[in-house]
């Protein structure tokens, strides 16, 4: 049993899926002073924000992520009667912003509204269940992974697989603590890199078993091949090489592929001073060996940001962007690459034009918590 | 039936909590029927809602876990911590590498720790100087903190997640992991849920319940070892897990009574259990005036009309654990598992749960056949 992906639909700092993509073909950086929270107190001063007016309008992720499951049922025609459809949302800030607002004397918020599946059943009546999974900024990766298994098991004749996340002031000063200057934008795996900065976003697939879609004679925009999960076990916050290797390994026997069928590298990315040399050295001692000249690399959060618990399906979306297009965007925020990524293939200074069939998406997060998926093109 | 699709068995188990620690323990203080309500004022510095609760008011993580790698844990990661290392050990799983390479977690939760997030904010709003916030605390406020670290201390380098739900926490959980074992993920998983009380925790469920003086409240960590059918057969095993089921509807009571019954009623279809043959149903239970509780009751009744089936609500002798609350829920299915007063031999038990936004749970148990439990009375 293959999954394949039936509809796509997303929410970034630049709009929808297809003003998003636009924005990385071009090379745009959406990153811009913090439009709430006080950065200076915090540490952190810039942001991928979402501009919709009132970023303490309570729920604002439940509503970007209500929004973005609208427009994919839509889209993939997406019909629940007699047909049993799980729900999975991927994030890593929730609605902590509501916690956080909570003081003295104010009404706490809402536990009908925390894990959201309010948000979901209101763009989706119907749906079988909700299931949140809270996993960092690896979230909707493992999302993606258990979703292709309730296909495989036949736990679900479809399957919704979602993110969201918007900035909450304590991850915010985790990162201004941390960080050794606050960075004013993502540059991935550049050498004046200084950072990471979140994101704000949402995204929704519908994963559909590929025979019943073949049966049916609808089109699919892509397939999931497989995904690898790991944790590393080793630091809560600094990644392990060891542990995103065996996801990578995992991902790739799952999809029974060797590493010279991978053309496309959409890398985790963070412009973080560790990230960054780490990624790179486990995707050199796994491509370069067996492949030449290797697959293309490119990463987005320089571009929208880091998306947290929609990072990974933002990265998945893109990929069936480029399947469709042939056109590979560039990192944004890439000047001067790193030493480690001598020898691999990033994608710098503008689009490459390429027919692009199979693509690995990487997503890591707190705790050790490592995702990576082998898509490919359907058509 | 196939090994294949043969149901998982849970090989050992967990648990901190005001009833005891370590399955014998809580077992013994369940068939007793003892009260885990304490005095919880000397807990805090902060007014608490009220001043009972079924806590642990001596837990210390350092005189538990020792002082290494324990300096930055919150109480929901040593509680975890805790909980983690008597399932493995009494599930006869190794707690270290290379051994753990395909040993997964998976953690049920509701809010992380409420108390930690909270006063990260705080003290980085607050403080005069912020920097003085300590940054090693920081990740006690994501959510997967108490998954990561409980990883870290064991080694368990197979998946890792966490999952946010309110009280089915568990039992998705469960879920969870039975479905990572078939998918492959993992070779033997270790599940469920934790809660912490906190001056937070207290002043959220009263104004989630909306009851001031009549909820328990309640914290505990509970994880279950659950393994394929042909690993599992090979150890102890204390339960078959022959279904987990999770459905979501609207949040009113009338809705809930509807969604919990058809919950059950799907997870006693997929068991292949007929109503009649259930031995024990654990609910959470709760102040009878509470609407909730009154729809969970009403879809029991509508569902298992016998009268010879024994009840046992956890709420009124360990508290409503909010997140932990299923996890209790199954640690007294397995304490109950243990006692004679059960049919002997294959008895069946179910466990049902509310979430606060709709959703509810229902899980299906058979006492394994050969139960060799050293916790048997």
């Amino acid at each position: 049993m293959t999954a394949v992906i039936t509809g796509c639909e997303l929410l970034t700092c630049f709009g929808n899926r297809q003003q998003t993509f636009a924005a990385l073909l071009a090379g745009r950086c959406g990153a811009a002073p913090l439009r709430h929270l006080d950065g200076t107190r915090l540490g952190v001063t810039h942001g991928y924000q979402i501009a919709d007016g009132n970023e303490e309008l309570p729920l604002r992720p439940s509503r970007w992520l209500a929004r973005c499951v609208t427009d994919v049922v839509r889209a993939a025609r997406l019909d629940v009667s007699g047909r049993r459809i799980s729900a999975l949302v991927g994030t890593g800030l929730r609605e902590i912003r509501g916690l956080e607002r909570w003081g003295p004397g104010d009404l706490p918020p809402d536990p009908a509204g925390l894990h959201f599946a309010e948000a979901v059943r209101s763009a989706l009546p119907g749906v079988a269940e909700v299931v949140t999974l809270a996993n960092a900024c690896a979230a909707s990766g493992h999302a993606l992974a258990l979703a292709c298994d309730l296909l495989a098991i036949g736990e679900a004749d479809a399957v919704l697989v979602a993110g969201c996340d918007g900035l909450a002031a304590s991850m915010l000063a985790l990162m201004g603590r941390t960080a050794a200057a606050p960075a004013e934008r993502v540059s991935p795996f550049d050498r004046d890199r200084k950072g990471v900065l979140l994101g704000e976003g949402a995204v929704a697939l519908v994963l559909e078993p590929e025979e019943a879609v073949v049966a049916e004679g609808r089109t699919a925009l892509g397939r999931v091949l497989g995904v690898g999960l790991s944790c590393d076990a080793h630091h809560m916050t600094a990644p392990d090489p060891v542990g995103i290797t065996r996801a990578v390994r995992d991902a790739h026997r799952r999809a029974g592929i060797t590493p010279g069928d991978v053309e496309l590298v959409i890398a985790h990315g963070t412009g973080t001073a560790l990230n960054d040399p780490n990624e790179a050295t486990v995707l050199r001692e796994v491509f370069t060996p067996h492949a030449s000249p290797g697959p293309l690399v490119t990463a987005i959060k320089g571009a929208i940001g880091h998306t947290s618990g929609s990072a990974v399906l933002h990265s998945v979306a893109v990929a069936l962007d480029i399947f469709r297009t042939g056109r590979v965007p560039p990192i944004t925020g890439l000047h001067r690459p790193i030493d480690e990524l001598r020898g691999l293939r990033p994608v710098v200074g503008g689009t490459v034009t390429a027919a692009m069939r199979r693509a690995q998406v990487h997503g890591f997060g707190f705790g050790g918590v490592n995702s990576v998926g082998v898509l490919e093109a359907t058509s | 039936m196939s090994a294949v699709t043969a149901p998982p068995i849970i090989t050992g188990w967990g648990i901190v909590s005001a009833l005891g620690t370590g399955a014998a323990e809580f077992t013994e203080a369940v068939l007793r029927g003892a009260d885990g309500a304490v005095d919880a004022s000397g807990m805090f510095n902060e007014p608490l809602p009220r001043n009972t609760a079924c806590v642990l008011p001596d837990f210390d993580i350092r005189e538990r876990l020792g002082r290494k790698g324990t300096s930055t844990y919150d109480r929901l990661t040593g509680l975890t911590v805790h909980a983690c290392g008597l399932a493995l050990e009494d599930a006869g799983l190794p707690a270290r590498a290379p051994d753990t390479e395909e040993v997964g977690l998976v953690l049920g939760t509701n809010l992380g720790s409420a108390r930690s997030t909270w006063e990260f904010d705080r003290k980085t709003y607050l403080q005069d100087r912020p920097y003085l916030v300590n940054p090693a605390l920081f990740p006690n406020a994501a959510f997967n903190a108490a998954a990561g670290q409980t990883a870290i201390r064991y080694g368990l380098r197979g998946i890792n997640t966490t999952l946010a739900a309110g009280p089915p926490a568990a039992l998705a959980a469960l879920r969870y992991a039975r479905n990572a074992l078939r998918g492959g993920h993992a070779t033997a998983m270790i599940a469920g849920a934790a809660e912490e009380y906190s001056p937070q925790n207290a002043w959220l469920a009263r104004h989630w319940h909306g009851d001031r003086q009549a909820r328990l409240l309640g914290e505990a960590a509970t994880l279950f070892a659950l393994e394929p059918a042909p690993v599992g057969a090979a150890r102890r095993g204390r339960a078959e897990l022959l279904a987990v089921e999770l459905v979501t509807g609207e949040a009113d009571s009338e809705a809930v009574s509807a969604t919990v019954e058809d919950c059950v009623r799907r997870a006693l279809d997929l068991a292949q259990v007929a109503p009649e043959d259930v031995d024990l149903v654990v609910t959470c239970g709760g102040p009878a005036n509470c609407s909730r509780t009154r729809a969970e009751e009403q879809a029991l009744g509508r569902l298992l009309p016998q009268t010879d089936c024994r009840r046992h609500r956890v709420a009124d002798t360990a508290g409503d654990c909010l997140a932990a609350a299923a996890g209790v829920q199954l640690a007294t299915v397995l304490a109950w598992f243990c006692s004679p007063q059960l049919r002997p031999r294959r008895a069946v038990a179910l466990v049902t749960s509310l979430g606060w936004d709709g959703a509810a749970g229902a899980a299906v148990f058979r006492r394994c056949p050969d139960d060799r439990s050293d916790h048997r009375l």
